[in-house]
């Protein structure tokens, strides 16, 4: 074997003490005073102030997991030592990590800052929910800056969600629908926008039980089920709005003729010439059928085989 | 000197010390000096602060399509306030409360509390009034119990013509309910990696409904039936959270409680039969049950499988009423006491998640849920409409399982494009129905566009074809189905979709959107039942940032729904068709932000109009029915002016104007259907104002 050259080792510890250093300069990428580097620019009144985060969970001191606790901005922003360099010769290099929709910092990211600490119960089905799926941030939805998340007022929360979803906003304005336009209830009631196992990102696993948390009356089981009912709301019903009443789709007789023709009075057609007929209009006008089959959601009466009782 | 052993040494020396330089170059971000990190720009909120906003109102009229879900009921003067407070200090303890419209019937309240980190309480309360029925009127008394009786000059008559005491015994009933709901919740971190989870929902609900029902097709009343329901919700949860696993035990409760279990009321017709009593059974006691597990797992940093399961039971026991009113079947006895009623309810979910390679993911989903009704099967010998016994009649407990099975894939590169593509298959089986199974095989793909941030586009197309095992008609004694009758959710379907959405920034202070969706069934192999059904939707939404805080949007909606329906009178009859279409138009626009250092405005109107047109065509080319419209238009101004750092005024004008026309009630009153005595309802049409001045306070 080659004798080793004697200044091996001399050339050998300088690359080794350059090596280090670059490891050292990595560590540094952070900033020096932590978010005394950040709030001089990013004060209150300024345009991009960070402020309002003192009033949040964020800010805590005390929470071992909260950005806070730990390093400050640069928890969530990631080093910022080359963006407080910049900032201070004009040049214009952002944080590492920059949230919201149009941001450069790939969503994958963004969201997984977010759910190094959030991924508990409410998100432990984020990864393949639609959401997740039609690349949204957290960031889209969230505001982390301000001191109430606009998300968590039933009022604000509707215009984030009607930004994407837009015909729901027409659907809160119609003749009959949930007390969405005034704020008494929010989509977040019955929709779970982080998980995505049950159907229509619902917070329960079927329609039935998602309406059942605020229509426990309609759960049952009944004595005489109409099957329709028991199967699925949303056969008959329209949750977001409707100009019929109680939320349906269509008006009886229609409604009900959909599914019913035993021969008599369900089968008939109900013409716009029959209103004046004194048998007829019987089953047109009014409530319709509801006139005498007013348990169509199912009754628990003995006799009440035709929903009648 | 023997050199080798010495480069040997060497060799390992430089390789440790490479390795360490990586080692602390992969650690170096974890290993920050923040002794310096002062924090003295932090402006953290210590103690308490809040605003509080009090002052009052003035409505200009009354009405109860108004006052639906808004608790404005009358016209007059109303007092409002509203406020949040907070706590925060350094040892992380904090308390938050916010409230809204305390002095109305839609009172809001939600407090929260605890140590941030290791527990949290929860309180709420909130109210929604709900009115149905405006202009309504009822003959009967004791309305807001279960026992509706006459006026003791009623007089009866087989017709509402001919009931004489009627126009002087009519009174004015709101249909109103009201819902009061209490919360209550609590959570603690146990362990760094365990937390508990409870909260706790008691809800009120109280008002009139209208019930409908009377003796066969021969006549019928409606009348207002009670509501007294309370319901308790019990949601628990044990969670676990690990670098690797993520865990939730759930246990779940729902109870309902009516107050009445039926109500009986005083025929106002001339009574067939013995039937100048009757009674209907109101919902009935019920409770539900379910313990659940959710588990997130991550093997790998590309794999991700989530799972879920639950076990639930749904039980009701109610005591039967007797069968009927009518004394002439007081012998006959139900062959039970009370229902025994019991049904389980189990699913079973997973999905996994795997990232293929950088740009391709792949998710599949797996989700199971069965209704298994395991409530007893008797006959009964049901009165129909207190009249005429049927013979033995069996209940039907229906049962279904419902499995689906689903796989994604997903791309997503460095370029402006990225797809997505899935299949999913849905089978569905039923017991009793007059199908046994249902297939559906849904597809879909979906191509994303977004170049520079300037222009988002997205285009979804899907595809889905269901198909059923043979159709069997199942029908009640005596009321048998027409053969060619197709229940429209067990028939065979077609179904199209397309959604289409354009998202526009030309520059950094306008955007743009544009949405389309479109949806088409399609029930090829029905002949009667509903045929045809499409509707499709266009969204148009523009905002303008005027400058910094001050900002513009406008919005334009329009929704269409059709569909297509046959019947026929009998087996052997030509069907007749009817055509149902429902179109909304809404729009508006809006200012908001602030105008100056102290001034913030917001102006908001908006428009929603619907027509709903039916036509029924016998074969005679008869004309449709009459429109039913409906128009809103809404106009709200805010002003906040803020004098001084603690106060500040707000004014705020809204006006609010509503007209509606219903062909299936307008001008009919209490007595324009000759067998059918009504509670007289109108089509709502209101004009109101309402003004408010709030003296706020910052503290």
């Amino acid at each position: 074997m080659t004798d080793i050259h004697p200044g091996f080792f001399h050339r050998l510890i300088v690359v080794t003490v350059l090596l280090m250093a670059a490891a050292t300069l990595e560590a540094q990428d952070y900033s020096s005073q932590g978010a005394d580097s950040c709030l001089p620019c990013h004060f209150t009144g300024q345009p991009k102030s960070a402020t309002e985060i003192f009033f949040t969970k964020h800010a805590s001191r005390t929470d071992p997991k909260a950005p806070f606790s730990r390093l400050q901005c640069e928890t969530c922003h990631g080093p910022g030592q080359d963006h407080v360099f910049a900032q201070q010769r004009s040049l214009n290099v952002p944080p590492v990590n920059v949230f919201g929709r149009n941001s450069k910092t790939p969503v994958e990211t963004q969201n997984q800052i977010c759910l190094n600490c959030h991924e508990t119960a409410g998100r432990l089905a984020w990864f393949g929910s639609r959401h997740q799926v039609e690349n949204l941030s957290c960031a889209s939805c969230h505001q982390v800056h301000r001191p109430r998340d606009r998300i968590l007022d039933s009022l604000e929360q509707q215009k984030v969600c009607f930004e994407c979803h837009p015909k729901r906003r027409s659907d809160t304005l119609k003749a009959s629908s949930h007390p969405l336009r005034l704020g008494n209830m929010s989509c977040s009631d019955c929709h779970d926008p982080h998980d995505g196992n049950n159907d229509f990102l619902l917070q329960e696993l079927t329609v039935n039980e998602t309406c059942y948390t605020c229509h426990a009356e309609k759960q049952g089981p009944y004595l005489w089920e109409h099957a329709p009912a028991s199967d699925n709301c949303s056969l008959c019903h329209r949750p977001h709005g409707s100009n019929h009443p109680s939320l349906l789709k269509k008006r009886p007789p229609l409604l009900c003729q959909q599914c019913h023709s035993p021969a008599g009075h369900p089968s008939t057609a109900y013409t716009s010439e029959l209103t004046e007929n004194n048998f007829s209009n019987r089953f047109m006008l009014g409530r319709a059928c509801l006139n005498c089959h007013s348990q169509v959601h199912g009754s628990n009466h003995p006799s009440g085989a035709t929903l009648h009782r | 000197m023997n050199r080798q052993p010495a480069n040997a040494t060497s060799i390992a020396t430089l390789a440790a010390l490479l390795l360490s330089v990586q080692t602390l170059a992969d650690e170096a971000p974890v290993s920050v000096d923040t002794r310096d990190w002062l924090c003295a720009f932090c402006t953290y909120a210590e103690g308490w602060f809040g605003t509080l906003g009090i002052g009052p109102g003035y409505a200009s009229d009354s009405s109860l399509k108004f006052a639906d879900y808004r608790g404005i009921k009358e016209k007059g003067v109303f007092f409002s306030l509203d406020g949040d407070a907070h706590y925060l200090d350094e040892t992380g303890r904090y308390f938050d409360l916010y409230s809204s419209n305390l002095g109305l019937d839609s009172r809001q309240l939600e407090m929260r509390g605890g140590r941030q980190g290791r527990f949290e309480i929860r309180l709420a309360y909130r109210e929604i009034p709900k009115y149905r029925g405006y202009g309504t009127q009822t003959q009967v008394q004791g309305f807001g119990s279960d026992r509706l009786v006459l006026p003791g000059n009623w007089v009866r008559a087989p017709t509402t013509s001919g009931m004489s005491a009627l126009d002087d015994s009519l009174r004015p009933v709101a249909l109103e309910i009201k819902r009061k709901i209490f919360e209550a919740g609590l959570s603690f971190r146990m362990s760094g990696k365990w937390r508990y989870v409870a909260d706790f929902q008691h809800t009120e609900k109280n008002g009139t409904r209208a019930f409908g029902a009377g003796v066969f097709t021969i006549q019928a009343s409606h009348f207002p039936a009670p509501v007294d329901f309370s319901t308790n919700r019990i949601d628990m949860g044990l969670e676990y959270s690990s670098k690797r696993a993520r865990l939730r035990f759930g246990f779940r409760s729902l109870n309902f409680n009516n107050r009445y279990n039926s109500v009986s009321w005083e025929n106002p017709f001339t009574p067939v039969g013995n039937t100048a009593l009757l009674r209907a059974a109101l919902e009935p006691d019920s409770e539900f049950y379910q313990f659940s597990f959710t588990g997130n797992f991550r093997p790998t940093a590309r794999l991700r499988l989530s799972a879920q399961a639950s076990l639930g039971r749904f039980t009701q026991d109610q005591t039967f009423v007797p069968y009927s009113s009518n004394p002439d079947f007081d012998g006959l006895q139900p062959p039970r006491t009370s229902l025994n009623g019991k049904l389980d309810t189990n699913s079973l979910s997973a999905r996994l998640t795997a990232g293929l390679s950088q740009n391709l993911s792949l998710q599949v989903n797996m989700k199971y849920d069965d209704r298994d009704n395991r409530t007893p099967v008797d006959s009964y010998t049901p009165v129909i409409t207190d009249l005429v016994q049927r013979p033995g009649t069996l209940n039907r407990p229906y049962s279904f399982t419902r499995g689906q099975y689903s796989a994604e894939f997903s791309y997503r590169a460095n370029s402006p494009f990225s797809f997505n593509a899935g299949a999913k298959q849905k089978n569905y089986r039923r017991t009793l129905q007059s199908v046994r199974e249902t297939r559906e095989s849904v597809w879909w793909g979906e191509v994303s566009v977004d170049q520079w941030s300037a222009a988002q586009l997205r285009l979804r197309l899907e595809t889905s074809s269901r198909n059923i095992s043979p159709y069997k008609q199942v029908s009640d004694p005596g009321l048998q189905e027409n053969i060619l009758m197709r229940k429209f959710h067990l028939a065979d379907r077609d179904r199209d979709r397309v959604l289409i959405d354009l998202d526009l920034f030309p520059g950094d202070r306008l955007s743009a959107g544009i949405s389309y969706f479109f949806t088409e069934d399609k029930y090829k192999q029905s002949i009667l039942g509903l045929m045809k059904s499409n509707e499709n939707n266009l969204s148009l939404d523009l905002g303008f940032a005027v400058r910094a805080n001050l900002s513009l949007h406008a919005f334009f909606n329009l929704d269409n729904y059709k569909s297509d329906i046959s019947g026929a009178q009998s087996d052997f009859m030509t069907p007749w068709t009817a055509r149902t279409k429902d179109r909304f138009t809404t729009w508006g626009f809006g200012l908001g932000g602030k105008l100056s250092d102290r001034l913030d405005i917001s102006i908001d109107y908006v428009s929603s109009k619907s027509r709903g047109r039916i036509s029924t065509d016998s074969g005679a080319g008869e004309p449709p029915f009459p429109d039913l419209t409906s128009h809103l238009r809404n106009a709200n101004i805010r002003l906040t002016y803020q004098a001084s750092r603690k106060w500040g005024l707000t004014l705020q004008a809204e006006h609010e104007n509503y007209d509606s026309s219903d062909w299936q009630i307008d001008g009919l009153g209490n007595d324009g259907i000759s067998a059918i005595l009504t509670l007289g309802p109108v089509s709502p049409q209101y004009s109101v104002t309402v003004l408010r001045i709030l003296a706020n306070y910052k503290f």
